[in-house]
């Protein structure tokens, strides 16, 4: 270290004279600035002032000394080549920045200073600096060499640069955790000094030689980058659902048999999504494209054949839809939204046989799409076609696969409306009440619809026939703080009756002091006709009770607090309820569960039926599968 | 025992051959002038010794040690003067000292103080402005000031006037050989290494064609040095 102090101290008096020039840089830069009354041509002067400084120190380092044979005085020292290279080094960047000093004086006068001393920016400004440095080294060894060999190494370098900078691209959009975008030229800059080091070690004082050293020392130290950060990519894409720690179900095909799932994967900023097969079948990554965790939206096609999700591309956003085929989804349709609001992720639908696509494109527009008969061929873009296309509309998904329902903001309120998916006549519309929080749930036989409006002070639920054009309330005076829909959840039966959960109580923060006997959120049932059937009281929770589906017809599954609780000021933990659908009672208790799928209240996704229902979380994270006949639970392995 | 030592050293440049198959001892103590023609290779050879070049073959030692891979320790224990007088040019002479006082172990600052003195070098003025014989004498100066146990002066006297000439060989290199201090130097100034020199090797075409003692080499042949050298270089010439 002391010799390393030395040789910058003798440097660094090499360089004396520029704290001067970049004191006169400043001066003038100070005045043409005054006089211009702006400061793009002189910020890029005092930039291109310490540029040029930096490179030049930094072809100080090794070739000034070779160039002139003065080498020879450090080299027949006892000091470490370390040491003459440190000190060097430290030199080259004291001068480096000392040429900074114009750029600070033209910060201070346009009250720009405090920003940039932030220490994110003098982090990268040092970098750039030693970067700036770095390629002096390099410039300065290379001058005079031949020139057929320099073009080469500059040609190769670059190469192994570009392709760094293409990878840590690759990485970002793979969602990696430990690579960004700014690593290539910290890489380079760190190869630079490397070669460096090397040149003058293999070297020492002779040019040639030095120059011999340092360029493939750059290519080796480049090309050791690119295969890790290639072998970084490679096991970011190869990502398996089975690496995924603590996966949550997002969504489950209409058989049951398919899950969505996504999870935390080390290494990786964003979750992935996967289709996974239950019975290990297969699995599909849903991220593609540029953008390896973009998968959105998704919806099943009723039979189940059909599955279409959302991906976020470069160019905006896209779908990708994929068939079944030999038992996994297979193929790809991949589209890019061309829309001018590109970078919203349409929300998606299905209609029952997967034959046309309900998109929600951007702010309020929706696109009905039928694919081509031969669809099945892949990446087929033309095998989209659009139909027609509305705006204003909030919502929307298929009745049959000839008409589309669609949920859409009016003059007084929202308005539910049935209209054709080809051409887009509205055959119907119904009022749903005041505001913007109107939630929807449409029955499985696309004839009624169960709607959450505001009524009055507070919220009501609705029981409307898309056919004739009605509604009915059948659960007025809920709570006014209802915030969208959080509290209250409705679903159809396979018996064609309804079953409606909310919160009574008017603020969950209130209520928390209630006592345990109080019931303060309840399930109630209605006939098809919307007369009331049976109520089950539950214990309070900050939402209502999660209607979890249908595992087999006349069987409930609610997820809910149960009487009594042994602390009334704790929030109590959910127990599944299993309740006979015709009677409200209850039948069993089976605790240590969560829902397994996220808060999909009011979409399709949300209210499982059959084995689709089955699926919960348990307490430690895994996921199992209930038999609804022995209650026995079967944890689901991803591998 | 030899204090510098070259065992079968070739140096290459691409594919031309410089120096070949070399092998020299420099017993301690002695004052030993390597001789030849320019591009003979006698400033690789010094390299070599200074463990700033890698021979292409062979093994090249001072005080028993690899000069090439360990340098540093090597170098604590030797003084050196380029052919080409280089040092940072902003530095004045006692910059310089300052310097090499902080790298180097032994200093003698008195010493380096009378030499300078002793022959007019502004000791305050920076390198870049002094003379050329000036600078050699400051690189003289300060190789000498660490108190070295071998001092390897790569032709020291070019550039250099009579008087300063007269103070490299007779004095100093007569002084530091009475000291015990071991010389290896490089010249073409054949009347003053006379003097001076134990030992004298004659390198010609890669090889060394002549090594040994100066009286004796004189008295085998009958020749002065300045004889001798232009036979071995005519031979070379020849072949």
């Amino acid at each position: 270290m002391r010799g390393a102090l030395a040789v910058a101290r003798l440097e660094l008096r090499e360089w004396r004279v520029v704290p001067f020039v970049a004191l006169a840089v400043a001066a003038f830069v100070l005045v043409i600035d005054l006089l211009l009354r702006g400061w793009l041509w002189t910020s890029i002067a005092v930039q291109g002032f310490w540029a040029l400084l930096a490179v030049l120190a930094g072809a100080s380092v090794l070739a000034r000394d070779l160039r002139e044979e003065r080498a020879a005085f450090l080299f027949a020292r006892p000091l470490s080549l370390v040491s003459i290279w440190l000190g060097k080094l430290a030199a080259a960047l004291v001068v480096a920045s000392s040429a900074a000093l114009p750029g600070i004086v033209l910060l201070a006068r346009h009250q720009e200073l405090e920003a940039a001393i932030v220490p994110a920016v003098l982090v990268s400004w040092l970098g750039s600096t030693v970067h700036l440095v770095g390629l002096g080294q390099w410039a300065g060894l290379a001058l005079g060499g031949r020139v057929g060999r320099v073009v080469m190494d500059a040609m190769i370098t670059l190469s192994l640069f570009g392709a760094l900078s293409w990878l840590a691209l690759q990485l970002r959009f793979a969602g990696s955790s430990q690579w960004s975008v700014t690593d290539p030229p910290l890489l380079w800059m760190a190869a630079l000094l490397l070669a460096g080091l090397i040149a003058l070690r293999r070297g020492r004082g002779d040019r040639a030689r030095s120059y011999a050293a340092f360029a493939p020392t750059q290519w080796i130290a480049l090309a050791l980058c690119v295969l890790a950060l290639w072998g970084a990519l490679y096991r970011l894409r190869a990502v398996r659902a089975s690496t995924m720690r603590e996966a949550l179900i997002e969504g489950v095909s209409p058989d049951g048999e398919w899950l969505r799932i996504y999870g935390v994967v080390p290494g990786r900023k964003a979750s992935p999504s996967f289709l996974v097969s239950v019975a290990g079948e297969g699995f599909v990554n849903m991220g593609r494209g540029a953008f390896w965790e973009s998968a959105a939206g998704h919806a099943f096609s009723a039979d189940g054949q059909t599955c279409a999700w959302s991906v976020l591309e470069t160019g905006g956003a896209g779908v990708a839809v994929r068939v079944k085929g030999r038992g996994t989804y297979v193929g790809s349709l991949p589209v890019t939204m061309h829309s001018d609001e590109a970078d919203a992720v349409p929300g998606i639908a299905l209609s029952p046989t997967g034959g046309k696509m309900l998109l929600a494109v951007g702010r309020g527009r929706i696109e009905v799409v039928e694919f081509d008969p031969g669809w099945l061929a892949l990446n087929e873009p033309n095998a989209f076609r659009p139909l027609w296309s509305t705006t204003g509309v909030v919502e929307g998904g298929f009745l049959d696969d000839e008409t589309v329902w669609l949920l859409r903001q009016g003059n007084d309120g929202r308005e539910l409306v049935r209209a054709d998916a080809r051409n887009g006549n509205v055959r119907s519309v119904i009022a749903l009440g005041r505001g913007a929080d109107t939630r929807l749930r449409i029955s499985p036989d696309g004839a009624r619809a169960l709607a959450l409006a505001r009524r009055g002070a507070g919220w009501a639920v609705e029981l409307c026939d898309l056919h004739a054009g009605g509604c009915r309330v059948v659960w007025d005076g809920l709570p006014p703080d209802l915030v969208r829909g959080d509290a209250a959840e409705g679903a159809f039966l396979s018996d064609g009756s309804v079953v409606v959960a909310a919160r009574l109580a008017a603020g969950a923060e209130r209520s928390i002091n209630l006592a345990p006997h109080e019931a303060v959120a309840e399930v109630r049932a209605f006939a098809a006709d919307g007369t009331p059937r049976w109520t089950l009281p539950t214990a309070l929770s900050m939402h209502a009770p999660i209607l979890a589906g249908e595992p087999r017809p006349g069987l409930l599954f609610v997820m809910a607090p149960t009487f009594p609780r042994a602390d009334p000021s704790q929030a109590p933990d959910p127990m599944l309820l299993v309740v006979d659908a015709a009677s409200g009672r209850v039948e069993r208790e089976e605790d240590g569960l969560r829902p397994s799928r996220l808060d999909l209240r009011w979409s399709e996704a949300g209210f499982g039926r059959g084995r689709a229902a089955t699926y919960f979380r348990t307490a430690a994270g895994g996921i199992v599968r209930i038999d609804p006949e022995t209650w026995r639970r079967a944890p689901i392995d991803f591998r | 025992m030899s204090v510098l030592s070259f065992a079968g050293v070739d140096v290459r440049y691409d594919r031309r051959v410089v120096v070949q198959g070399l092998d020299l001892e420099v017993p301690a103590g002695a004052v030993y002038a390597l001789l030849g023609r320019n591009g003979a290779g006698k400033s690789s050879l010094v390299r070599c010794a200074l463990g700033v070049q890698r021979p292409s073959a062979g093994r090249v030692e001072a005080f028993g040690e690899d000069t090439w891979r360990r340098r540093t320790r090597v170098l604590s224990r030797v003084g050196f003067v380029p052919e080409e007088p280089g040092a940072p040019p902003a530095s004045s002479a006692l910059q310089l000292a300052s310097f090499c006082r902080t790298v180097h172990r032994r200093w003698d600052p008195d010493g380096l103080a009378q030499r300078l003195e002793r022959f007019g070098v502004p000791p305050r003025l920076p390198f870049g402005r002094l003379s050329r014989g000036q600078k050699g004498i400051v690189l003289l100066s300060l190789a000498l000031a660490c108190a070295p146990e071998l001092l390897v002066l790569d032709d020291p006297t070019l550039g250099l006037d009579l008087v300063a000439r007269r103070f490299v060989f007779e004095e100093l290199v007569g002084e530091l050989a009475d000291r015990g201090t071991t010389v290896f130097m490089t010249t073409h100034d054949l009347a003053g290494v006379e003097g001076v020199a134990d030992r004298v090797g004659f390198l010609s075409g890669g090889r060394l064609a002549l090594d040994g003692p100066v009286e004796e080499l004189k008295q085998r042949h009958g020749e002065s040095l300045e004889e001798l050298f232009l036979r071995v270089c005519a031979r070379e010439e020849a072949a």
